[in-house]
């Protein structure tokens, strides 16, 4: 199996919008939105256009407060924090200015309903003009919409999807180093129900057995009746079959 | 090689070096939990064998430890980061017997 980033549509239409994000003209709003259930291939896409563009990254939780956010994000740029949350936002948009990094927040979910954080992001956004990237799960939009003063400075909105099976056939292109037939990618594409972590360990599957029986190319015929997904690690606290997680209320 | 230039070629390395670590660090403490072939991908550091003795040594001074699926296949190995002390890569010192954290300027042997 090879390792790299495949432009699948979400990745694709992810890297359009910071594109547009990065390069906006001077005072359009540069807030951007990220949802989509686990699985997706959420996390890995960002991590890779995070490092890529040396964002600044911190994560919400359930606790998060306005201060603990700033403290955060003063731990990833290196400053101080001061003594008010005043002079500690004068010091994070000056640094975020000067470097000109983007904001991601991740498990924005925690945020939609505490509005003085959304309105602290969105004071970072309006002093630092950097883009302000908010992360969340499936369902994450809706609950911004009434936060109008927020919604209003959303320019991109990247939804997170199921793999199609063109994206799997893409994949087995690109990642595997064997022929996989169309027939069996449409196979572990349904078995996978639209996660990309899924297809990707079927992959290796199919590529392990055709080796294991020196095939250049692999199809239905071939490989039986097998399960794709043995041997998968856990994936720390998360489900790994993604359609049995329930969406988030 | 005059001294100068052997100078200025080790700090060049050293730079590249430092620019592949802090790219793979920043990586680990957005995934939390990857394989090396993820870590890879996402950094898009070609070469698999420099990101993986990178995780060794991190595993071996007590930064990662290490899930295995149900088959001992390397590649199968699930990472997950522990130790998250900060936005600075931590890098091996003295020849790879320790790790020195810029973070909390501290260091931590390698075993």
């Amino acid at each position: 199996m090879r390792s790299k980033i495949i432009p699948i549509s979400n990745v694709q239409r992810l890297a359009e919008a910071a594109d547009a994000l990065l390069n906006r003209a001077y005072g359009m709003p540069g807030m951007g939105l990220v949802e989509g259930p686990t699985g997706y291939g959420k996390t890995t896409a960002v991590a890779w256009l995070v490092t890529r563009v040396n964002g600044v990254f911190v994560r919400a939780l359930a606790t998060t407060t306005p201060s603990s956010l700033l403290d955060s994000i003063c731990k990833e740029l290196g400053i101080g924090k001061r003594s008010t949350n005043v002079a500690t936002v004068e010091d994070i948009v000056r640094k975020l200015a000067e470097t000109g990094r983007p904001l991601f927040i991740d498990e924005a979910d925690y945020l939609a309903d505490k509005r003085r954080l959304i309105e602290t992001l969105r004071d970072i956004h309006d002093l630092a003009t950097v883009p302000v990237v908010l992360i969340g799960m499936h369902g994450f939009r809706r609950k911004l919409t009434p936060l109008q003063q927020l919604t209003g400075r959303i320019a991109q909105w990247v939804d997170f999807q199921a793999a199609s099976e063109f994206d799997a056939r893409v994949l087995a292109r690109e990642l595997a180093e064997v022929d996989v037939d169309d027939a069996l990618v449409g196979k572990l594409h349904a078995a996978a129900q639209g996660s990309v972590r899924l297809l990707v360990v079927g992959l290796a599957q199919i590529e392990q057995r055709a080796k294991n029986r020196g095939l250049r190319k692999i199809g239905v015929n071939e490989w039986g009746h097998g399960d794709f997904f043995v041997g998968v690690a856990p994936q720390g606290n998360k489900v790994v079959r993604p359609m049995l997680r329930p969406v988030s209320a | 090689m005059t001294p100068r230039l052997a100078n200025q070629r080790r700090r060049m390395v050293a730079a590249r070096g430092a620019d592949k670590r802090e790219k793979l660090w920043r990586a680990m403490r957005i995934l939390r939990t990857f394989s090396i072939g993820e870590l890879a991908a996402v950094t898009e550091l070609a070469s698999v064998k420099s990101v993986s003795a990178f995780c060794s040594e991190l595993r071996r001074a007590g930064y990662l430890t290490v899930q295995r699926g149900n088959h001992h296949k390397s590649e199968c190995a699930r990472y997950h980061l522990i130790r998250d002390s900060g936005p600075l890569a931590p890098w091996a010192m003295n020849h790879s017997s320790a790790i020195y954290d810029p973070n909390e300027d501290k260091e931590y042997s390698i075993r």
